[in-house]
């Protein structure tokens, strides 16, 4: 019973599976597929609409285009989700957008 | 007031002497376990107090508390945060060994109790010292996180972890009862079942708190997000009400035993893997919880030594407290419906740490979306229904269908005057059905309303959360982009009219209102939703406006998308309020429980 019960649940993961990746690591292989990219926001304008920002690790940077509601703590510089379906030239059109509520909280010019 | 750290540091080290102490103290019990708890409660006190008065030496108070904010969000930020949730998690152990002494006093059970204090105090001492104290005074705090400035933030935590950890003491009861061999299984089986019932209320209330937390105040505009932190919290709820329906079977069949054994240890490392999980960041979790590797490995080695000491010691000696075969008559519906809660756990569990398997095996991350956990608990979800309707209501096969098809018919009617999709309304019918069967039954030939008993209460609040639930595939929502005094029509017979901004400064933060007004034929609600930018670190949260009743909730979040335009997202969820109704209700079933056991000892 066990092992139908595992069957099942892993035959039920088929489509809802997003791949977490850093933006370095996005390839063209993963176009077409659910990704979420964790990065740092940069490149954001808040009074434009479309939403558009990169989202950056060390490496390399990628574009994503969002048209839902930023969520609280979202700015430049913050770690962002950013997840949806990977389009060609390797653009996000996200869908969800998370910021980390992270409960190391620290204020501007503490750091 | 820098005093503070060494004695509140002390009196931990005190009361790890004590439970340590506690498995040789003979006759003399009770001053080992009122001198544990009375040096835990002084510990938490002085960690209070800190907070309280601002000591910012205290590196947990400077980096989780700011002098100006009210007392409740001190309070709050105690347990904000992973030290001072720890220390409740110890202080919480040790009032369950009071209670449990002056209640019960099974000497076992008390023993492996202080075991699990002695490891936790241990684990907090070297690992996550609440006390640590900064080689410099800095004059000021750095505040709590916005998000976390909430009033449900006071309870929230406290509630879940009295619920989880209140499951510390069905652990040590299923251990005492493999380990002594004197006692009685029909004794046993009710201080079971009073423990059970008391981490269970705990749980539900907990788990309650958190999603109506999510819900109002991080502004996600749902109620569940099957977040692995989420996760962690609702499986013990389900091992926990598995093993309270399965107790029920025990004290019936005198049988079971074994099982119920099995039970109170997975739910109780489930409590714990929860902990782990969310605290070792091998999750990726939105609510992302400060981590670190020691503290997810000591909380491994904790769990894994619970684990393989307890499932070691069921492996020899399970056969001595099994009564050769139980018969199953007239519990078929129940046991079956017990597996399927066990079966659902298993699958959440399934979900949540697939990722980490995977990422082990292949280094490929991933993160397992909510439509697997839809997909998978839907039709397990309505197979407990069915078993629940059809246990509550053995002898009464007329009145099941009859009731079935008295909520087949009111949705149909539902169905035809508002529509739906097929699955929102195969679940409301059910949910009314599991609500029909819950309230009545039958006696002689005719159909009377139940003597409300905890049992029937806690059913009643379950339909009613499942009802809910169903509702919510009702949900309207639209999200545009509109100037001041535009108006955004929804349905035919309700718009949204946008007046007017308000902008205003106010203590450390700008804040800009909106002024709305929901139509509904003739009824007119006011929204205001509000965003708040901190100026000097340029954080900006939004606040939604939410107007609640019985009926309806509204949703409405507002941010501004460009010069002149704001990005508009509106939400209207019908009955959303009863999820928290049912889970109150669900939760008075079991205060219910608890206050019979009370009165019959």
């Amino acid at each position: 019973m066990a092992a139908a019960v595992l069957i099942w649940g892993l035959a039920a993961m088929e489509g809802s599976i997003a791949f977490f990746l850093r933006p370095s690591e996005v390839k063209e292989s993963y176009i077409g597929k659910r990704i979420r990219v964790g990065g740092i926001v940069s490149s954001f304008d808040r009074e434009r609409f479309p939403y558009k920002f990169l989202l950056d690790d060390q490496a390399t940077s990628i574009q994503v285009i969002y048209k839902g509601v930023l969520p609280d703590l979202f700015r430049e510089e913050q770690v962002v989700l950013a997840e949806g379906v990977l389009q060609k030239d390797k653009i996000l059109w996200a869908d969800t957008v998370l910021a980390k509520h992270d409960e190391e909280y620290v204020p501007y010019g503490m750091k | 007031m820098e005093f503070l750290a060494p004695l509140g540091e002390y009196s931990l080290i005190f009361a790890l002497c004590m439970s340590l102490l506690l498995s040789f103290s003979g006759a003399r019990m009770g001053i080992f376990i009122y001198g544990q708890f009375s040096a835990l409660v002084f510990a938490m006190l002085c960690l209070v107090l800190a907070f309280y008065f601002s000591v910012f030496s205290v590196k947990l108070v400077h980096d989780h508390s700011y002098s100006g904010s009210p007392w409740f969000y001190k309070i709050a930020a105690m347990w904000g945060n992973h030290e001072g949730s720890m220390l409740l998690w110890v202080l919480v152990l040790s009032i369950c060994s009071v209670m449990e002494f002056n209640l019960g006093k099974n000497r076992t059970a008390l023993v492996i109790q202080s075991y699990m204090v002695a490891a936790f105090t241990a684990y907090v001492l070297f690992t996550s010292n609440p006390f640590e104290v900064l080689p410099f005074a800095p004059g000021q705090g750095q505040g709590l996180n916005p998000l976390l400035r909430d009033v449900a933030m006071t309870f929230h935590p406290p509630l879940l972890y009295a619920g989880y950890v209140g499951l510390s003491m069905v652990f040590s009861y299923g251990v005492a009862f493999m380990v002594s061999k004197r006692m009685p299984p029909h004794e046993w089986v009710r201080r079971m079942s009073f423990w059970c019932s008391f981490a269970w209320i705990f749980l539900t209330l907990g788990v309650a708190a958190g999603s109506y937390w999510a819900y109002y105040e991080l502004g996600w505009g749902g109620f569940w997000f099957w977040d692995p932190v989420e996760n962690a919290s609702i499986m013990p709820w389900l091992m926990a009400t598995a093993m309270l329906h399965m107790l029920r079977v025990a004290a019936k069949k005198q049988g079971f035993y074994n099982w119920i054994v099995l039970f109170a240890i997975v739910s109780f490392s489930f409590s714990v893997m929860g902990t782990f999980l969310v605290r070792s960041g091998l999750l990726v979790s939105v609510h992302a919880f400060a981590s670190d590797p020691l503290r997810g490995l000591a909380l491994l080695v904790i769990l894994s030594f619970m684990l393989v000491s307890s499932l070691g010691l069921f492996a020899l000696r399970w056969k001595d407290f099994t009564r050769g075969f139980t018969s199953m008559k007239g519990q078929v519906f129940m046991l079956s419906g017990i597996w399927v809660l066990v079966i659902v756990s298993f699958t959440i569990l399934l979900g949540t740490l697939y990722p980490i398997g995977l990422e082990l095996v292949t280094g490929e991350r991933i993160s397992v979306g909510a439509p697997y956990f839809q997909r998978v608990l839907f039709p397990f979800l309505v197979l407990s229904i069915v078993l629940m309707s059809f246990a509550a209501n053995r002898r009464g096969k007329f009145l099941l269908a009859a009731n079935f098809l008295g909520s087949g018919a009111a949705t149909a009617v539902i169905g035809l005057w508002v529509g739906g999709s097929w699955v929102g309304l195969a679940s409301l019918c059910l949910g009314f059905w599991a609500g029909l069967c819950s309230v009545l039954r039958m006696r002689g030939g005719s159909v009377i309303i139940r003597k409300m008993t905890p049992m029937a209460v806690s059913h009643i609040g379950f339909a009613t959360c499942i009802i809910a639930i169903s509702a919510q595939t009702w949900e309207g929502q639209k999200q545009d982009l509109i100037e001041v005094g535009e108006t955004m029509s929804l349905t035919q017979n309700s718009y949204l009219n946008f007046q007017k901004v308000l902008v205003e400064e106010r203590g450390d933060y700008v804040s800009v209102k909106g002024y709305f007004t929901y139509h509904e034929r003739a009824n007119k609600v006011n929204l205001n939703p509000e965003v708040r930018y901190f100026y000097p670190s340029g954080v900006e949260t939004t606040e939604v406006a939410l107007s609640s009743n019985l009926f309806r909730d509204l949703y409405l979040v507002m941010k501004r998308a460009d010069e002149s335009r704001y990005l508009v997202e509106f939400r209207r969820k019908p009955f959303l309020i009863w999820i928290w109704i049912g889970a109150l209700i669900m939760a008075a079933g079991g205060v219910l429980a608890l206050a019979r056991h009370l009165k019959a000892k």
